[in-house]
């Protein structure tokens, strides 16, 4: 690509703008933005879908923040352009480039791409290939950023190795200051890319194989909490201020991939919680604020969080997201927000057989309680999530959903009366193993399975007052090829790109063909790839990372699992010995 | 109380929509230590609107909102604060009390510079489209029918100086022409295309308040 001035990229940059659909994705500029043009060195920093939801994602504002309070950096925002962008800037000869100061993201020293889910992996891609720079990262020269990975997908580098020149293992506010270093301490690519090597928390596929381990923020202190983050403009799938109240969650749920990789439990004291929220929503002109974490109802400081904050701003609304099923944390969000109308509880299971397997300790008693509770609060819309193709799953746990359903139509109906205005959503995912859980050995569900319950769901479910909805079989089998996979399932994601697939997350994106191809022409099929079981004894793709969380202890709940048997939370329980706490890093409750 | 801000839309942030302008506004002003009126109801909603709503794209020297704030500070106080808190792009042209009927409701006319390469006669352009009685043009719109305009029964002025077309377009129930169907139309007349350069959007004319009117 011929090197343009930045004036002459600005004016073709704005030609095109003229021409696409929301332009705003691409304008940066917004409130609280950082530019910092005395910065000697570009980092680049790139969620790898839209705008709306790459804003959206706390771990890059946390990132944004860490790498421009150092002098010497300056991270600059990058999302994949949506596919009539990057058509109009290849037609138009528009390298990629950032937000704020709408440089080529190839001039970046790092570029760093998040790894939220499997299905942006294609896009990945995209970014790689709009920005000029060579998609593997054997073929990059010495004028190419390194490009480095992170995020809960880098857990399983295999399918994503040819790709990055770096993964990033786990929580960056300490660890990432050693991946800075290592930039700033200057030599060339290789140089840089060898002091990389020599981190703990680092993978460099090019280097000599060893294991690494994940990064954990054992401090957790709320000086690493972004209080002035940039607002998005009003596109964007969430728009409010949010502070992490805890991290981590020791409830071990089998299938929560997140339920490991965030352990142990870390909790910011009630008053720091209040501070960085006050400040942060000053900063932005938000009018809402969320208590972000695992599980909010579980952090110890709730009542005193949410009455402090209110004590402040009595107008506010305040959203807790994630809790545990339940009347009393049902009743808690109620009253700290009264704007909202709906609320959304997720049992995951409909019944208690299928509770003990998944380790999800809640009793239908409890998911009765909180329907109740729910209704009782004023709420008029109910969002229930459950999820199909969970192992050793019967007849009786899909019939269970559909119980569920109606029965809580019928709370509704005795308490808001026959003729009440309200509405019960049942929502229904497809289960997908993921790495470093007590399931990753377990096969997906067969494609002709889900389909199967999803059929039946859809004719024994009543319409009255109830609405299921059931996502998408097809994108649910490709999550499940993806997560689990290995070195040839790098092979397959380069072929579906080169097929023309991205946004593979958008129903109205996905090219399903292309996937299929892909994966036929190595050897293989979506399909055998989702529903690969392992033995005890196999090698796994991601052994070479290692999570803090014991594959003995993950083996343990699986058997467990296999027992019908739940297993106890360590912060109420006792140690159930899941390896993750060492030294300084443990359960950190503030009482 | 209720301010009119007049402000510009440059640079960057001509690519805001409509929607995004007025959220913009918005957390500018709560970022600037305001909070704002609420409309009464069951789902209560900042009270603000925009005069005139701009296309993506289009630059403007002149837009007006009236907001409602919940408190009654002077309004060089709220212009200062405004100004220091809006992104690049969005510029304070002068805030003032909103007496009457808000801006939206007393739509009179609006005025555009239409930056041109001067490729092509304009000025007979111009004479033959004001001679005319009826421009009649195609308006497409995603997801509906084509519609045939009157354009020329809208345009109360136009004029050519280098390099740019100055329009005014009444806003009336009728509804009103396009910037870019008016260069069209005008470069049509004599058998041409425009090249468009820059489309600014240079004053929104309200009709007076009607005496007695006054909130």
């Amino acid at each position: 690509m011929l090197q343009m001035t930045q004036q002459l990229l600005d004016r073709r940059i704005e030609a095109v703008l003229e021409t696409v659909q929301k332009p705003s994705r691409y304008i940066g500029g917004e409130a609280n933005q950082v530019l910092k043009p005395t910065a000697t060195s570009l980092v680049a920093l790139c969620y790898p879908d839209a705008y709306e939801v790459g804003i959206s994602n706390q771990a890059l504002q946390i990132l944004y923040a860490q790498v421009n309070a150092r002098d010497e950096f300056a991270a600059e925002r990058v999302y994949c352009p949506w596919p009539d962008m990057g058509d109009a800037m290849r037609r138009e000869g528009i390298p990629l480039f950032t937000l704020e100061s709408w440089r080529p993201v190839r001039e970046a020293d790092l570029l760093g791409i998040t790894l939220q889910a499997e299905l942006t992996y294609s896009n990945v891609l995209e970014v790689l290939d709009l920005s000029g720079i060579p998609v593997r990262a054997e073929d990059r020269g010495e004028d190419d950023p390194i490009v480095i990975a992170g995020g809960p997908s880098a857990s399983n580098p295999a399918p994503m190795a040819p790709f990055f020149d770096a993964f990033f293992m786990g929580e960056s506010e300490e660890a990432f200051e050693l991946v800075l270093d290592a930039m700033d301490a200057g030599g060339g690519r290789a140089a840089r890319l060898a002091r990389l090597a020599e981190l703990p928390c680092v993978y460099v596929p090019s280097a000599a194989p060893r294991p690494v381990e994940r990064a954990i923020y054992a401090e957790f202190g709320i000086e690493t909490q972004p209080t002035r983050v940039v607002v998005p403009y009003s596109l964007a799938i969430f728009s409010r201020a949010s502070v992490e109240v805890m991290r981590g969650c020791t409830r071990g749920c089998r299938f929560c991939h997140a339920g490991t990789w965030y352990r142990p439990v870390r909790e910011r004291p009630a008053d720091e919680v209040i501070r960085a929220g006050i400040e942060q929503l000053s900063c932005t002109g938000y009018d809402e604020l969320s208590l972000t974490s695992l599980a909010t109802s579980d952090y110890t400081d709730v009542i005193a969080a949410i009455e402090g904050i209110k004590a402040e701003r009595p107008e506010l609304h305040l959203s807790l997201p994630s809790n545990r099923v339940d009347t009393g944390p049902v009743a808690m969000t109620a009253a700290a927000n009264s704007r909202q109308s709906s609320i959304t509880l997720a049992p995951e299971a409909a019944t208690q057989r299928m509770r003990d397997i998944i380790c999800k300790t809640i009793t239908g008693e409890m998911i009765e309680g909180a329907i109740e509770a729910a209704f009782r609060a004023g709420y008029t819309s109910l969002k229930t999530y459950f999820m199909i193709g969970l192992p050793r799953e019967t007849h009786a746990e899909v019939q269970g959903i559909v119980d569920l359903g109606i029965r809580a139509r019928e709370i509704g109906r005795e308490i808001k009366g026959r003729g009440g205005r309200f509405s019960v959503h049942v929502s229904v995912s497809n289960f997908v193993p993921k790495p470093h859980t007590p399931f990753q050995w377990e096969g997906m569900s067969s494609r002709d399975q889900l389909e199967a319950k999803q059929t039946y769901m859809r004719r024994a479910m009543p319409t009255r007052q109830i609405r299921l909805s059931m996502h998408d079989v097809r994108t649910s089998m490709l999550e499940g090829a993806l997560s689990r996979g290995d070195g040839r399932t790098a092979t397959v994601i380069e072929h579906a790109w080169r097929n023309g697939a991205r946004f593979d997350a958008w129903t109205e994106m996905f090219q399903e063909r292309a996937w299929h191809d892909a994966f036929t022409a190595e050897g293989t099929t979506m399909d055998a790839e989702a529903t690969r079981e392992f033995g005890e004894w196999d090698e796994l793709p991601w052994d070479n990372v290692q999570s803090g969380v014991s594959t003995e202890f993950l083996l343990d709940e699986w058997q467990q699992s296999k027992a019908d048997r739940a297993t106890g939370d360590c912060r109420w329980d006792g140690c159930a010995d899941c390896g993750a706490c060492f030294g300084p890093v443990r359960n950190k409750l503030v009482r | 109380m209720t301010y009119r801000i007049t402000f510009a839309v440059s640079r960057r942030a001509r690519f805001l929509s409509h929607l995004e302008t007025v959220d913009t506004l918005l957390s500018a002003l709560r970022r600037g230590g305001y909070d704002i009126a609420l409309s009464q109801g069951m789902k209560p909603k900042p009270v603000i609107s925009l005069a005139l709503p701009r296309a993506v794209g289009v630059e403007s020297e002149a837009e007006l909102a009236d907001v409602r704030l919940a408190t009654d500070p002077d309004p060089s106080e709220v212009a200062e604060r405004l100004a220091r808190e809006l992104p690049d792009g969005l510029d304070v042209i002068a805030v003032e009390e909103a007496i009457g009927k808000p801006a939206s409701s007393r739509l009179a006319a609006v005025s555009y510079r239409i930056e041109v390469a001067d490729n092509l006669d304009w000025d007979a352009a111009c004479e033959r489209f004001m001679a005319a009685d009826e421009i009649t043009v195609t308006r497409s719109m995603l997801g509906k029918a084509d519609k045939r305009v009157d354009v020329r029964m809208f345009c109360s002025s136009l004029e050519h100086r280098p390099g740019r077309l100055l329009v005014e377009l009444e806003l009336s129930d009728r509804g009103t022409a396009r910037p870019e169907e008016i260069a069209n139309a005008v470069a049509a007349q004599v058998g041409a295309t425009p090249d468009i350069e820059r489309l600014v959007r240079t004053a929104i004319a309200l009709r007076d308040a009607p005496a007695g009117a006054t909130v």
